[in-house]
């Protein structure tokens, strides 16, 4: 595969659920080694846009690409960690069994996982730092724990791509921070490219380096910010005169792309074409 | 203790302790699976839809277990479907296509001629009267259920664990999520006919419960389960035959008494360890 060549590639994507369209118009590029934050409101299809990439949904019409192939055939390249495990506290598996089914069935015999499986399962816990607790259930772990072990799962699959989708939902607002850094570090350690679907805004301030507004549509920035059209996609426009305005104002100031420049410029630093 | 090894030297007894030695291998291995994916709902609705297979093969004078079983595993494949369409509304689904099963049997064995089967047998079964060819098809279909766990192994944990991770990774989610219904039903059908529906449900559900408290992995939970309801068979078997009353019920009590003793063992240790904790 061509160094350069984009991880994640849509063009004109649109979808429907049973004729209600969730996206349209959708085009979005991720480079090696980007870190993408998606934010936008409940419904307005941040989780249809990952289930896309994953091709866990088929769109109506318009191209994917993920790590140059047509979805599902890369998803041994991409490490997925979903919105939330329905396994209760009570699921009997032990954190190493719960990393090992992220590695590649290929590797593995029908019960007992060979060496190489273990040992692939072991360095990615290591890499979140979860190794000594190998053996414990999963379900005596903490939420920020358990999640960690999630994303471990992911990266035992030799991921180029990792995905996640709400991964801070059962983590307290100081922990989430914490671990965006911690991804946002482990991300530049590895090379990875990162996918990482948030409602949470303090994403905005850790290291990222793209943000996607999804609502009905996406609008993208290079960089950790917003600019105005994004806010705007998100929060909707709005007289001058409502509170909304200035609360659009304030956000775009604080997370917009010249943060001590003119307003002006706005539109001008925002690259939100993808075909450049 | 010498009428107990009077009483084993009888064939039919041979045959129950046999027939509650294969239904545990079943039990355990599926009742671990519809416990840990939550539809014990589902199962339930699985096996009184059965009775509709009942009341179909008395009325149209078929044989019964063919009969049964198609019919059973047509109910549980259409409660796929329901599934996997509904979403939010499976419950009530299930519900509806249970009761529905059930009456639709009744019915059914009211109209038809001549000697009407027993709903008591079917909801407590006969284990002491089960026959030699049967506990040839419940070995059969042991045989099936545990080559499918183990094939399916690593897709069923994965699924069970998370259904949307399992997708994404390539695991046959769609066919897994036909066939686990239609193993319960087989299993079900098989087993009705000798300890009865209400066991099913009992030996499908406590014993890989008491299974999951200590168990460590799936397939540790499944042999757990299988021990667990071996126990329980054999104990209540034998309390039955000593104090001459229904099998089914008895076994169902022992295992019943049994579930509420360690639950409430567990919970009492689990407040004395954090009144220690307290105190410290």
């Amino acid at each position: 595969m061509n160094v350069n060549q984009p991880v994640i590639q849509m063009q004109g994507v649109s979808f429907a659920y049973n004729g209600r369209p969730v996206l349209s118009d959708v085009d979005l590029r991720v480079q090696p080694g980007q870190f993408l934050a998606v934010v936008g409101p409940n419904g307005g299809g941040k989780t249809t846009l990952v289930k896309l990439m994953l091709g866990l949904l088929r769109p109506r019409s318009g191209s994917i690409r993920v790590l140059g192939q047509e979805p599902p055939r890369a998803s041994r390249f991409i490490g997925y960690v979903p919105q939330h495990t329905h396994a209760r506290s009570g699921f009997p598996i032990t954190v190493l069994d719960t990393a090992l089914m992220g590695v590649d069935r290929s590797c593995q015999a029908r019960f007992k996982p060979g060496r190489e499986a273990r040992e692939k399962a072991l360095q990615a816990l290591a890499r979140v730092d979860m190794e000594q607790h190998a053996n414990r259930l999963f379900g005596e772990l903490s939420g920020g724990q358990r999640q960690r072990v999630l994303i471990a799962r992911a990266l035992a699959a030799d991921a180029r791509l990792l995905i996640l989708d709400e991964p801070t939902a059962s983590i307290d607002p100081h922990g989430s921070f914490c671990f965006f850094d911690f991804l946002c570090k482990m991300g530049e350690a590895r090379k990875l490219s990162i996918v990482a679907v948030s409602h949470d805004m303090s994403l905005l301030t850790t290291r990222i380096s793209a943000v996607a507004a999804v609502n009905r549509t996406v609008i993208c920035s290079t960089g950790p910010q917003m600019s105005k059209p994004m806010l705007e996609l998100l929060y909707g426009r709005h007289e001058h005169t409502c509170a909304m305005d200035d609360y659009i104002a304030e956000l775009s100031r604080r997370y917009g792309p010249v943060a001590e420049g003119a307003p002006d410029h706005v539109p001008h630093s925002a690259p939100e074409s993808p075909h450049e | 203790m010498n009428d107990l090894w009077q009483l084993l030297g009888f064939g039919f007894m041979q045959n129950a302790l046999l027939a509650g030695v294969l239904a545990s291998v079943a039990c355990g291995i599926i009742g671990s699976l519809v416990v840990v994916n939550r539809m014990v709902f589902l199962a339930g609705g699985i096996a009184h839809t059965a009775y509709g297979g009942v009341g179909l093969a008395f009325f149209m004078g078929w044989p019964a277990l063919p009969c049964t079983l198609g019919f059973t595993a047509a109910a549980s494949l259409l409660m796929g479907v329901v599934t996997r369409r509904s979403g939010e509304r499976t419950d009530t689904v299930v519900g509806v296509l249970w009761a529905a099963g059930m009456a639709t049997g009744i019915i059914l064995i009211d109209l038809s001629p001549g000697y009407a089967a027993d709903l008591m047998s079917f909801l407590f079964g006969s284990i002491l009267a089960v026959p030699a060819l049967d506990l040839w098809v419940m070995f059969g279909l042991d045989v099936l259920v545990a080559v499918l766990a183990a094939y399916f192994y690593h897709d069923l944990l994965a699924m069970s664990f998370d259904t949307e991770f399992a997708a994404a990774r390539g695991a046959p989610v769609v066919l897994l999520h036909y066939l686990l219904p239609l193993m319960t039903a087989l299993c079900v059908v098989m087993i009705v006919r000798v300890v009865g529906l209400i066991l099913v449900i009992a030996l499908v559900t406590i014993p890989p419960y008491l299974a999951e408290r200590r168990a460590r992995s799936l397939g540790g939970m499944m042999i757990r389960a299988c021990v667990w309801s071996l126990a329980f068979c054999t104990a209540g078997l034998l309390l039955s035959a000593a104090l001459d009353i229904t099998s089914g019920a008895c076994i169902i009590a022992v295992a019943s008494v049994c579930f509420f003793v360690l639950c409430g063992a567990d919970a009492l240790r689990e407040k004395l360890r954090r009144r220690a904790n307290h105190g410290a």
